[in-house]
């Protein structure tokens, strides 16, 4: 984590995001949304974010394989999320987006997500909070989850280990 | 002692002298068929020199050893005092055995064990025992008390190659010499040493082998010689060659000045390998050992230096070769991962390039079409020279085998002669590698199955000696390997009941095998086991094991055999796997490539016969009957409809491994020379692909593992298929 970290002295910066004052660890967070829920991946682990692109698909895999693509010469093998959450598959839409990350085994492979919306900067202490809360039950790859304020609306942001999707081969 | 194997100087040496023990292995099996090969016997005995050399210089004492004692022997033998004797000869395959060993672990950052002190006396042994026979006039050193004997395993810091020293032949009852006063010693020694190195052309004694520390007293003898003070004109390297114990000494001339040396005995030792580097320094300067030996001393004077360094040998000794003028430099060690690279990096051109031959008809601009066909050209050849620097010649894996079939007859108690064709025959490197198993496999088959014993072959008229021919050719895109023996060959009768008796043919598709089919049925996992008839016992034990190794390489395999005469296993494999030629399909709209080396045949389903038999549909063709598989059942996605378009598709006839079967494709492309790019780890559970592939027009075309498809596909109707290959 050390290397997704910023130190934050500014002031200013400190005020906008209404925090407390004093040096606080903060990390970023893409959003994404699939079936209209809001998760994030931290910003180090995404190593590009692609619009839909031409995907073979592979028979006999993995459901939640949804096929290989060639990413400038490389085959990269692309997950679908909406399997992951267990949710009704869905046809790629101009919204569709590939988040491409390296997984733990080094390995690059992709995930299909409905869409991409922003990048949001976490204060490291609510993640870690949230880490604790969360993950004793469910998926491995969830890491928690940490409410957010937008536009007056609470909503809550599952948090997503991109980097330990690479389980799915031992399911 | 902590071996970084990030040390270059180890991973050097590691390289280099692997390759020196790579091969010593054929060497020393040469050796034994042409026990005169001066030139070979050098060629040993330079090799061994050059392993203790690095050995040493890295402190790697059980390597020096070891070594040192071997080249001892070789130095015997290529002097004539000694002659090559399978007993001989089994310990000198052991040493190697050792000597792989401790690189293996070295390679790992390990410092190797020692082989311990009874087998470097087994190999010291084998000096005297044979002299004693050959020179029974000589003194017997093992029976000299030897007071001086007992050396103190000398732990100093400035001799760090004594820590090792077995101790067997080293009984520790004396006291630890202080290193201050060793190192001191050896200084003034080695000061003396090079003085006499002037004064005589460098004349280089060795050192004994039996104990790995020599006292300062036999050194001093030894020194005496060196500046003539005693009669000795030049004690050559051959003078001191070897094993003290009970090393016979054939000498004669003056005798030394003799001294009552034993009073001082054990003190002031070093150790064997000290004096060896001081040796080293001296052959660098001098000529090395000098060629022109005179007699030495007489023996009982030597003799009676405790612990005997000196036997001494009258025989002019042939020097060794002194090193050879450093010739120029026209190679280059390149690493293998970036070679890789680079052919990675080409397998991206050539796809540009077929990217742009797609592109050049839309452009129809004759410009264009001919910068794109100097783009063709050029990267062919590119193409070309980058796989030629991954080209090995298949000699590497030719190397081991006249020891493998040296050991394998020897335990049979046959006698086989292994004839090797086409060495020099190039190979992408990593079949080389692949190739290596599979083939020594198959070697070993051909000695143990097919080889009879000297006397059921002498019985049936056939030389005692069998013959085992191991052959390579290049023939066009490929390579064909053969592995031929003269033996007593295989009964496709036999095989055949074998195949009804396992249950995996009914007895009338076993009848309907023509001969070949039935050699073929070896390759079938499950057919052999140990249980098997005699005379094809073993045949097949692991022979699936091979055939899967082969098709993986995108190779086929084939046998013929007949009762008496003999077995040829044919394999062919593609020159390099990185590039693959393949027959591009359709498939459910999909595009699909077939590894061309498997197709054997296309044509349209339309003008064939299709029948069910035994609920699997087959096709006829020439009057034989093939199973046929539709190609979009095996590939569906789920969910997808499932049906063919009926008269107007293609059939692809493919060899899979032994068998012929065909497969239904919407349509045929053509052909295409594709990069196989492996798909991630998170497929790998999924059978049936080899690897994906991006095609000209900048899209992914899966390369179907056809063995791998019809495992996932249709194993558990096994026996129904062979029934119908039948």
């Amino acid at each position: 984590m050390s290397m997704s970290t910023y130190l934050i002295n500014n002031q200013d910066s400190l005020d906008d995001m209404g925090l407390e004052q004093g040096p606080v660890v903060i990390s970023r967070w893409v959003t994404f949304t699939v079936a209209n829920e809001t998760y994030a991946v931290n910003v180090l682990d995404v190593q590009e974010v692609l619009r839909a692109a031409d995907i073979t698909p592979i028979p006999g895999a993995h459901p939640a394989v949804r096929g290989i693509i060639n990413l400038r010469g490389n085959v990269v093998t692309i997950l679908d999320a909406r399997v992951f959450f267990a949710l009704p598959e869905k046809p790629f839409d101009d919204d569709s987006r590939i988040m491409v990350a390296e997984l733990r085994s080094g390995e690059i492979a992709g995930i299909v997500v409905d869409s991409v919306a922003e990048v949001i900067v976490l204060d490291e202490a609510v993640v870690n909070a949230a880490k604790r809360s969360g993950g004793d039950e469910g998926s491995a790859h969830i890491l928690g989850v940490v409410p957010q304020t937008e536009k007056g609306n609470d909503r809550l942001i599952i948090l997503v280990d991109l980097k330990g999707l690479s389980e799915l081969g031992e399911k | 002692m902590a071996f970084e194997p990030t040390n270059e100087l180890l991973q050097d040496f590691l390289i280099e002298a692997g390759e020196l023990i790579d091969a010593l292995d054929s060497q020393l099996v040469g050796l034994e068929q042409a026990p005169n090969d001066k030139d070979l016997l050098n060629a040993i005995f330079r090799a061994f020199h050059t392993i203790k050399g690095g050995a040493g210089f890295l402190e790697v004492t059980p390597l020096v050893e070891v070594c040192h004692r071997a080249e001892d022997i070789f130095n015997l033998l290529r002097t004539g005092e000694l002659t090559v004797t399978p007993a001989i000869m089994d310990v000198m395959l052991r040493v190697l055995d050792a000597l792989n060993s401790m690189f293996a672990s070295l390679r790992q950052g390990v410092l190797p064990p020692s082989v311990g002190a009874p087998f470097l006396h087994e190999i010291e042994v084998l000096a005297h025992a044979h002299k004693t026979a050959q020179a029974p006039k000589k003194t017997n050193l093992a029976e000299q008390p030897t007071p001086g004997a007992p050396l103190p395993q000398v732990a100093m810091g400035a001799a760090p190659l004594a820590e090792t020293t077995p101790s067997a032949t080293v009984p520790s009852e004396m006291p630890v010499m202080k290193p201050a006063s060793i190192d001191a010693q050896f200084d003034a020694l080695l000061q003396a040493l090079e003085a006499a190195e002037e004064a005589q052309s460098a004349p280089a004694p060795k050192p004994s082998t039996s104990s790995d520390l020599i006292t300062d007293e036999e050194f001093e003898a030894l020194l005496d010689r060196l500046h003539g003070k005693g009669q000795f004109q030049g004690a050559g390297r051959g003078a001191l060659a070897h094993s003290s114990d009970a090393a016979p000494i054939t000498t004669h001339g003056e005798p030394p000045p003799a001294r009552d040396e034993s009073a001082e005995a054990g003190h002031d030792l070093i150790t064997d390998d000290e004096f060896e580097r001081v040796l080293d320094s001296l052959y660098g300067k001098g000529q090395g050992p000098t060629s022109a030996i005179k007699p030495a001393a007489p023996a009982e004077k030597i003799a009676t230096v405790p612990n005997a360094v000196a036997p001494i040998s009258s025989k002019p000794v042939v020097p060794t070769p002194a090193p050879e003028a450093a010739k120029v430099e026209t190679t280059v060690r390149v690493d293998t991962e970036r070679l890789d690279f680079i052919m990675n990096l080409v397998g991206e051109l050539v796809l540009v390039r077929n990217r742009m031959n797609t592109l050049k008809l839309s452009f129809n601009n004759e410009e264009v079409t001919q910068v794109i066909a100097t783009l063709d050209r050029v990267t062919s050849d590119l193409q070309g020279a980058v796989m030629k620097t991954r080209m090995q010649p298949v000699k590497k894996v030719f190397g081991r085998f006249p020891r493998v079939v040296r050991d394998t007859a020897r335990l049979l108690g046959k006698e086989v002669e292994l004839v090797l064709v086409g060495e020099e025959t190039d190979l992408d490197k990593n079949l080389v590698e692949a190739l290596a198993d599979p083939l020594v496999h198959l070697v070993r088959n051909s000695v143990d199955h097919g080889i009879e014993l000297p006397a059921v072959r002498l019985a049936q008229g056939k030389p005692a000696q069998g013959t085992v021919t191991l052959s390579a050719a290049q023939e066009g895109d490929h390579i064909r390997l053969s592995i031929s023996d003269d033996g007593a060959g295989m009964n496709a009768e036999l095989l055949r009941r074998k195949s009804v008796e396992k249950g995996l043919l009914t007895e009338e598709a076993a009848a309907r095998l023509t001969e070949q089919e039935c050699f073929e049925l070896i390759l079938l996992p499950g057919f052999s086991t140990k249980d098997e008839i005699s005379d094809i016992s073993g045949r097949g034990v692991g022979m699936d094991v091979v055939k899967t190794a082969i098709t993986r390489l995108s190779g086929l395999i084939s046998i013929d055999s007949s009762p008496g005469v003999g077995t040829t296993i044919n394999i062919k494999v593609p020159l390099t796997l990185a590039i693959l030629p393949t027959l591009m399909v359709v498939v459910s709209e999909r595009k699909y490539a077939i590894a061309l080396g498997i197709v054997s045949e296309i044509f349209e389903m339309a003008d064939k016969e299709i029948n069910i038999v035994d609920g699997q549909a087959t096709i006829t063709v020439r009057d034989r009957a093939l199973p046929l598989y539709r190609l979009n059942h095996w590939l569906a996605l789920p969910g997808e409809p499932m049906t063919g378009r009926g008269a107007s598709d293609l059939v692809v006839m493919v060899q899979v491994g032994a068998q012929l079967i065909a497969l239904v494709v919407d349509s045929v492309i053509g052909q295409e020379e594709v990069v196989i790019k492996p798909l991630g780890e998170l497929l790998h559970n999924v059978g049936g692909f080899a690897g994906a592939t991006i095609t000209g027009d900048g899209h992914i075309a899966l390369i179907l593992d056809l063995p791998g498809l019809m495992r996932r596909n249709i194993q558990p109707r096994f026996k129904a298929k062979l029934k119908v290959v039948a």
